[in-house]
C-alpha cells in the first residue's frame, strides 16, 4: 500500500519536472557564434600544418641520422679515434652524393639515346602508363592523409 | 530535412566551407542548448559547441544523409558532454544566464510563472546528481523528444537500456525533487516560526 502511494507520488512530481523541461526555453550561444567557429578552424587547420611540417621534418631527419649511423658503423672498424670516424662519415658521405649524381648522369644519358631504340608508339603508351600510375599513388596518399585528418 | 539544408550538406561534403557555415548558423542553438544542459554553465557549453561543429566539419563526409542531419550533429555533441564530464568533475551549476521569466505587477499568473521559474532552476540542479549518461538520455528524450532508438543509436546503448535508464533516472530526479521542496518548506517555516 505504503510502496503504491510511493511510486504515485513520485510519479505525479516527474510530470511536474516534465512539465518545467517542457516550458523552459532553448538557451542559445552569444551572437557571432559562427565567426568565433570559423575563427577556431582556422587555428585548428594552421596547428595541424604545423604538425604536419614537423613530421616531415622529423622523417627526414631520422632517416638521415639512421643513413649516417650505418655508414658510421660501417666505417667505425677502420678508424682508431672519434673524430676520424667523423671524417670518414663525411667521406662517405660526400662519396655518396657523387656517387648518386654519376648514376643520374648515366640514367639521363639512356635517355636521351633510348627513344632511337623504340618505336614511338610504345613511348605513348609508356608515357601513358606513367601517368596513370603516378595520378592513382597521389590519389591514395591524398586519401591516405584526409582519413588521418578526419581520425584526429 | 529542409531543401536548402539537404544542399548545404550535399556542397559542405564536396568541401564547401560556406555551406558549413549556413549549416553551424542554423544548428547553433540546439548544439549550444544540449551542451548547456549536459555541462551548466555558458563557457563550457560555448566551448562544447563550438568543437561538436569541428568534429562534425572533419567528420561531414562520412555523414550519411539517410539520417537526420540535427540527430547526427547531437550525437556529437552529447558523446562529447559525456568525455568531458568523465575527464574532469564539473563544477555545479551557476545560474548567471538563465533565461529569467518576464513578471510585471499586472501579470495574471505571477504565481504560477515564479513558481516555473524557481521549477526550472531546480530542474538544472537536479539533473546533476545523474550519471553523464542518463542525463545525456533524458535531456534527448525530454529535451529534444527523442524516441527511445535514436537515444539508443546516439549513445551506444540497446534500446531496453535506454527504457531502463530513463525510468531510473526519472525515479532519483523525482525523489530528488520531493526532498529538496520538503527543505524548503522546513526552511521557510522554521523562518515564519522566528519572525513570530
Amino acid at each position: 500500500m505504503n510502496k503504491q502511494f510511493n511510486e504515485r507520488l513520485l510519479e505525479s512530481t516527474w510530470q511536474e519536472i516534465e512539465f518545467t523541461i517542457k516550458n523552459s526555453k532553448e538557451i542559445g550561444p552569444k551572437p557571432g557564434f559562427t565567426n568565433r567557429w570559423k575563427m577556431r578552424l582556422e587555428d585548428q587547420r594552421k596547428i595541424e600544418q604545423r604538425r604536419q611540417a614537423w613530421i616531415f621534418v622529423g622523417i627526414n631527419a631520422i632517416t638521415a641520422l639512421i643513413i649516417l649511423g650505418i655508414i658510421g658503423v660501417l666505417n667505425f672498424p677502420e678508424s682508431s679515434s672519434t673524430s676520424e670516424a667523423f671524417v670518414g662519415v663525411v667521406a662517405i658521405f660526400s662519396k655518396l652524393i657523387i656517387y648518386l649524381k654519376m648514376l643520374g648522369g648515366v640514367i639521363g644519358s639512356i635517355i636521351k639515346t633510348i627513344p632511337g631504340l623504340l618505336p614511338s608508339s610504345w613511348w605513348m603508351n609508356i608515357i601513358a602508363g606513367f601517368v596513370l600510375l603516378f595520378g592513382f599513388w597521389t590519389s591514395t596518399i591524398r586519401k591516405v592523409i584526409v582519413q588521418q585528418g578526419v581520425s584526429q | 530535412m529542409l531543401q536548402p539544408e539537404a544542399e548545404w550538406i550535399a556542397k559542405a561534403q564536396k568541401g564547401d566551407d560556406e555551406a558549413f557555415s549556413r549549416l553551424v548558423e542554423v544548428f547553433q542553438r540546439p548544439v549550444h542548448n544540449l551542451c548547456y544542459r549536459m555541462l551548466g554553465n555558458a563557457n563550457d557549453a560555448e566551448d562544447a559547441a563550438q568543437e561538436t561543429f569541428i568534429r562534425a566539419y572533419k567528420a561531414i563526409k562520412r555523414y550519411d544523409p539517410s539520417r537526420k542531419f540535427s540527430t547526427w550533429l547531437l550525437t556529437i555533441a552529447s558523446n562529447y558532454c559525456i568525455d568531458q564530464h568523465r575527464r574532469r568533475k564539473l563544477p555545479t551549476f551557476s545560474y548567471d544566464s538563465m533565461p529569467v521569466p518576464d513578471i510585471s505587477d499586472n501579470n495574471p499568473g505571477i504565481d504560477r510563472l515564479m513558481v516555473l521559474g524557481e521549477n526550472k532552476e531546480k530542474v538544472m540542479e537536479l539533473l546533476d546528481i545523474l550519471n553523464p549518461k542518463d542525463r545525456s538520455a533524458v535531456i534527448l528524450r525530454y529535451w529534444y523528444d527523442y524516441s527511445y532508438d535514436e537515444i539508443a543509436n546516439s549513445l551506444s546503448l540497446s534500446n531496453s537500456a535506454v527504457k531502463s535508464r530513463l525510468h531510473r533516472a526519472r525515479k532519483e530526479l523525482a525523489s530528488e525533487w520531493l526532498e529538496m521542496q520538503e527543505e524548503s518548506t522546513t526552511f521557510e517555516r522554521t523562518q515564519n516560526e522566528q519572525t513570530i
